[in-house]
């Protein structure tokens, strides 16, 4: 069994390695993005596994805490989020804009089949935009930081 | 140079790296184990009737099945002290972080409230200093004789009316000075109340979790392979029998390893003590000299066993809340109850279920303002999200879960997962594995794809047989009539 560092969510459903497969890792990750319809598939998020775990021994009700995520209705409209733990013993959820957007109130609402989310138009991002920030997490950690980043106020620590 | 204040509370110990490690390191021994298990079988299974017959055949075939036994419970037993080390190793990296992002906030509003009260007090000493100026201005004024014209006693009433006026004045300010210092104090007192109690939660959870893992892990004993205390007449059947050496020269290594591997494990041996030993078991094996005449190393200390000493390294003994802190009597008992447990002895079990429990409770009441809601993967909270924050929804095809996970697997890699469930082999056993999918790779081989729900994962010899498959050791199966290479596997899981 190979070994990787990330795990990818299908529909916060269906988990599984974030390997090479055929190619490269980012490869892959932009594949994932890229399903997203907002009909057969949703959402995807990246995750880091917990070192030398395989991901059927995660324990998908405590893990991951941190992640990046996406969900949308088309490759012209998505949503990015980013879970991570903060500086006050919790964690912090933020939506992810567009480099320069400008703060308001959240006007636009991207749906998809069981959900939905309400964001700024800086907020609607395209699949290209997505994977940007999907290969920067895979690769740091963290989305570049000339992102806007918008709280989210729901409970987060767990 | 400062010195930072006694947060009073602790973020919890341990290296959840070295759990991590311990637990990959247990998931290998147990690896090899079974590995163990399966070339015995082999041998066995290769080594009957026209091959070897007679009395050592027989005496040899009835004690594989008791080493094999042997073998089979200890690859068991490691696995399950892998999964409640991986678990622990997970859950105590977690809460590491936040506890101590939970202590430096601690610190932090603790060095603010010290600022805060000097800001208290010196408003608290102009108040003082108001009150003496507005007693003063009043007295001046009960002790006033006029004296002189109509005109100068009035400027002089009038001035000394304004001086009380002035100092009445001073004192009302000074009076809200004070009383935003004491709020803001106040505000800083609460603070670190609730940090501290937000500390003590994580640091009681740590406890929890190291309870449970040493609930799990107590029980547990690798036992050695029972070659080296085997009955003799085993092992003096298989030291006098030149055929079967000479047959399985194969068998000398892993049986030599395992012995001295179980024994070093057993004893907590170093390293070139393992080799030595091993070494030896090597030599009377091929010099068909009786086990039980082999002298292994023995302690050069005495101490506990191995997974107990895991655990004593990063339990989380001694780091209790030293003072400062908000005190619970029901908290206070559970970890107790959970530290002697987590030190060991005889109601070990029992002590932490105690413990586990009461801290449970006293977590529980504690958290009730708070927001240690229970996680459950995929369940919408309310806001198109479950609890960890992630995105729910109900898209999908409607298929079932195995299926949707293949489906899943098919759409992200591109390669056509075939729900076909067909035995694979690899070349070194006569053990099978079926999949639940095939997937044709580029090269033209194939991927084994599992599929596991909910919180099912691989058992051990699933794990086992995937962990051995690789491009240079492929294992085979027959597919549409065609024997086909699987030459890896990926494993999926669904809710």
């Amino acid at each position: 069994m190979p070994n990787a560092s990330h795990a990818i969510t299908i529909d916060g459903r269906t988990s599984m390695e974030a390997a090479a497969y055929d190619s490269t890792v980012e490869a892959t990750i932009e594949r994932a993005v890229r399903m997203i319809d907002g009909d057969r598939h949703f959402a995807v998020s990246l995750w880091a596994l917990p070192r030398g775990t395989p991901v059927d021994l995660v324990n998908r009700d405590e893990w991951p805490q941190e992640y990046i995520q996406a969900a949308g209705e088309g490759q012209r409209r998505l949503t990015v989020e980013v879970r991570r733990r903060d500086d006050a013993g919790g964690y912090e959820q933020f939506v992810v804009g567009r480099p320069g957007a400008t703060p308001e109130a959240p006007a636009e609402t991207i749906s998809w089949p069981g959900g939905n989310s309400a964001v700024t138009p800086g907020e609607v991002l395209t699949a290209d935009e997505v994977v940007d920030l999907f290969t920067a997490y895979y690769g740091t950690g963290a989305v570049p930081a000339e992102f806007s980043h918008r709280p989210l106020t729901a409970p987060t620590r767990q | 140079m400062s010195i930072p204040p006694d947060p009073g509370v602790s973020a919890p110990t341990g290296d959840p790296d070295s759990l991590l490690a311990a637990a990959s390191w247990h998931e290998n021994l147990s690896g090899f184990f079974e590995n163990t298990v399966t070339t015995l079988e082999f041998t066995a299974g290769s080594l009957t009737g026209e091959n070897w017959s007679g009395e050592a055949a027989s005496s040899y075939q009835s004690l594989t099945g008791l080493v094999v036994g042997h073998f089979r419970h200890a690859a068991m037993t490691a696995s399950a002290a892998a999964d409640a080390l991986r678990r622990y190793g997970t859950k105590l990296l977690q809460l590491q972080q936040e506890g101590v992002a939970a202590v430096n906030q601690v610190v932090h509003w603790m060095t603010l409230r010290a600022a805060d009260q000097k800001k208290l007090e010196k408003a608290q000493a102009d108040v003082r200093t108001a009150q003496n100026a507005v007693s003063d201005a009043q007295a001046a004024i009960n002790s006033y004789v006029p004296h002189g014209g109509p005109g100068v006693v009035a400027t002089q009433v009038t001035a000394q009316a304004q001086k009380l006026s002035q100092a009445q004045g001073a004192l009302q300010t000074a009076q809200t000075a004070e009383r935003a210092a004491q709020k803001a104090v106040d505000h800083d007192d609460a603070q670190v109340h609730s940090w501290q109690t937000k500390a003590r939660l994580i640091w009681h959870e740590a406890q929890n979790e190291a309870a449970l893992a040493t609930g799990s892990l107590q029980p547990l004993e690798v036992p050695p392979p029972p070659l080296a205390g085997a009955p003799a007449t085993f092992t003096n059947v298989l030291a006098d029998d030149a055929p079967f050496l000479a047959a399985n020269p194969q068998l000398t290594t892993p049986f030599a390893h395992a012995i001295a591997a179980a024994n070093a494990q057993k004893n907590h041996l170093s390293g070139s003590d393992e080799s030595n030993d091993e070494q030896s078991i090597l030599n009377a094996l091929n010099s068909g000299k009786n086990l039980n005449d082999v002298k292994l190393s023995v302690p050069h200390h005495s101490g506990g066993g191995l997974l107990s000493g895991i655990l004593a390294g990063v339990a989380v003994v001694g780091t209790e809340i030293v003072g400062g802190g908000p005190e619970d009597p029901a908290a206070d008992a559970a970890s107790a109850a959970e530290v002697a447990a987590i030190e060991g002895g005889s109601e070990v079990v029992e002590a932490a279920a105690a413990g586990a429990d009461a801290t449970d409770a006293a977590i529980e009441a504690d958290a009730a303002a708070g927001d240690s809601a229970a996680a459950r993967a995929g369940v919408d909270r309310g806001d198109g999200r479950d609890a960890l924050g992630r995105f729910t929804g109900t898209g999908g095809y409607g298929a079932d879960a195995e299926a949707q996970g293949l489906q899943d697997y098919t759409d992200l890699t591109g390669r056509e997962a075939i729900p076909d469930r067909v035995q694979a082999k690899l070349p070194d056993g006569p053990q099978g594995r079926y999949y639940d999918g095939l997937a044709l790779k580029p090269d033209g081989t194939y991927e084994g794809v599992e599929v596991k729900s909910g919180t099912a994962s691989r058992d051990l010899p699933q794990r086992t047989f995937d962990n051995k498959v690789s491009p240079s050791n492929p294992a085979t199966a027959r597919l549409g009539g065609q024997e086909i290479k699987i030459t890896s596997v990926r494993v999926i899981t669904v809710p």
